[in-house]
């Protein structure tokens, strides 16, 4: 997996947030090949504020997607921490690219607007937490 | 790290200011800013922390400007004071030192009820009002408590006067207000204090944090501070099992990069952390990055027994644990534990050896010789400041072991 993609957070209907979906720009490239190959993904434009670290072997993805305690904001203009585990398959996406369509997320999750505190908008750990990490 | 619009809002709430004014206006220095003292808290340790610092002003003659918000960053403060979540950070960066911090005690949380005698239990469900709850770090779990509530009915503040007037809200006891407070199961602040690392008054610091370790200031903090619960001592027993060998393990390039405990043989047998007395200077240990893990073979057989079945011990502060469980090498690894917080203290340890138990009750399978320990704090790499990022393992431990 590299270049660019869309990753898409879907918080467990369960947790009650006030949105089913939030999505951020990313970029995506190999990283490291021991003691298992790795794929990092960052954040467009301030990659350390949203960071994926996948461990990358037979047609899976599973790692950790993390936030600093400032959030990372939103397509949405919604503003999200999260510390999560997440899993997924990997498939071909139409530009031969691999891509996930169907991710779980384990974990920590917390929602604001912009300028809101940590979980003003609710928090939820959850191990059916969802997201899909898309080429585009 | 850069400061959210949020965070720089919070820097000076009513209460910080308010505590900083009583402060500045009882000390025997009153007034005499420069060469005064400079402690930094978080909201729900301030009030705890006034007397004590006043007695310590009449006794020492050192005024204490105390200044109210998150200890991370210090900004000029001598000494630090607050929960695990929010001096973790710090300890672990070196920019509180380590070797000084000492815990104060500990501090519940309670459901505040306006007015008395409402109906208990599902009291977010029922609370005519929206239910407040006090925001940064060290609100972090209760905000989890709430987890399913309606963003609508939620009100997350910092503000000492808002927290205080709230008809329903789930604060630190010492933020409470009038009204009914019913003891929360949420996981109790623990109040760490720590010297800056190159305090401008280090000695009188040093002075200060001996003084709130003694018994006046340990009877001043009583008043607001309960006793630190620490684990039970069914751990480290002389027929004791730790993890034995390493099957497998991973850890993201980045984290190999950065951090500087990245050997896995290290969390094997028993503990043996050594803080080295130097800034991120440790034996012992292994730190698991960003999502990184490490899987052990117990050789000796985990089993569901009475109370939790296995242990992890971990090295300052509270980064949280995921623990997997299977009978064999290759899995499948069944979910024991998600995200737990890995600090309870252990009696017997130095104070910075923590743990975290596991239960394999509930979770389908009734024993495991096999267990993969997973970083759950999950901090982004890239922002990191330290070369122990993520949960940092010492040990391992079979608590029930079958026979």
């Amino acid at each position: 997996m590299a270049g660019r993609y869309l990753l898409q957070i879907l918080p467990d209907r369960g947790c009650n947030m006030p949105v089913t979906a939030l999505s951020f720009p990313m970029g995506a490239a190999a990283a490291g090949t021991s003691p298992h190959p790795g794929v990092q993904v960052l954040l467009d434009g301030e990659p350390s504020a949203l960071e994926l670290e996948f461990l990358a072997e037979n047609a899976t993805l599973r790692g950790g997607l993390g936030t600093t305690g400032d959030g990372a904001l939103s397509n949405e203009r919604r503003r999200l921490w999260l510390h999560a585990i997440g899993t997924g398959s990997v498939t071909r996406a139409a530009d031969g690219r691999g891509e996930v369509v169907t991710g779980n997320l384990m974990g920590y999750l917390a929602l604001g607007d912009p300028d809101d505190d940590e979980g003003a908008l609710g928090t939820c750990n959850s191990r059916d937490h969802a997201f899909t990490l898309r080429a585009r | 790290m850069t400061t959210s619009p949020s965070t720089a809002r919070r820097l000076w709430s009513p209460l910080g200011v308010a505590l900083l004014l009583a402060i500045l206006g009882s000390g025997t220095k009153a007034g005499a800013d420069r060469g005064a003292l400079h402690l930094r808290a978080s909201e729900a340790f301030a009030p705890c922390l006034r007397p004590a610092l006043d007695a310590f002003t009449r006794e020492s003659g050192w005024t204490v400007v105390l200044d109210v918000g998150e200890p991370d960053p210090p900004r000029e403060a001598d000494v630090v004071v607050g929960d695990d979540s929010e001096m973790t950070r710090l300890l672990e960066a070196g920019v509180a030192d380590l070797q000084t911090s000492v815990d104060l005690g500990s501090l519940p949380w309670v459901w505040v009820v306006v007015p008395p005698g409402s109906p208990p239990g599902s009291l977010s469900a029922l609370a005519p009002d929206r239910v407040v709850v006090l925001g940064g770090r060290a609100g972090r779990g209760a905000r989890e408590s709430l987890q399913g509530l309606a963003a609508d009915r939620l009100r997350v503040s910092r503000d000492g006067g808002e927290l205080r007037r709230a008809r329903y809200a789930l604060l630190p006891r010492s933020l409470a207000g009038t009204g009914e407070h019913r003891r929360s199961d949420v996981r109790p602040l623990i109040a760490t204090a720590a010297l800056v690392a190159g305090a401008p008054h280090a000695a009188a610091a040093r002075r200060l944090l001996a003084f709130l370790q003694g018994d006046r200031g340990r009877g001043l903090l009583s008043t607001c501070l309960d006793a630190i619960e620490t684990g039970a001592s069914k751990g480290g027993s002389a027929q004791a099992s730790y993890a034995r060998s390493v099957v497998d393990w991973w850890l993201p390039d980045c984290s190999l990069t950065h951090d500087g405990y990245n050997d896995p043989g290290q969390v094997l047998g028993a503990p043996d952390a050594v803080f080295l007395g130097v800034k991120d200077s440790y034996r012992g240990i292994m730190s698991l990055g960003q999502g990184g893990y490490v899987t052990v073979d117990l050789v000796d057989t985990a089993v569901d027994g009475p109370g939790p079945d296995i242990r992890v011990y971990q090295v300052t502060g509270t980064e949280p644990v995921t623990l997997y469980a299977a009978s064999s090498p290759q899995g499948p690894f069944v979910l024991v534990g998600l995200r737990m917080d890995c600090g309870t203290r252990t009696p017997g340890l130095e104070n910075y050896e923590h743990h975290c138990d596991f239960d394999l009750r509930g979770t389908g399978i009734s024993e495991a010789r096999y267990v993969k320990v997973e970083d759950g704090e999950i901090y982004p790499c890239l922002a990191g400041g330290t070369i122990t990022e993520g949960a940092d393992i010492d040990a391992i431990e079979i608590l029930n072991k079958k026979p």
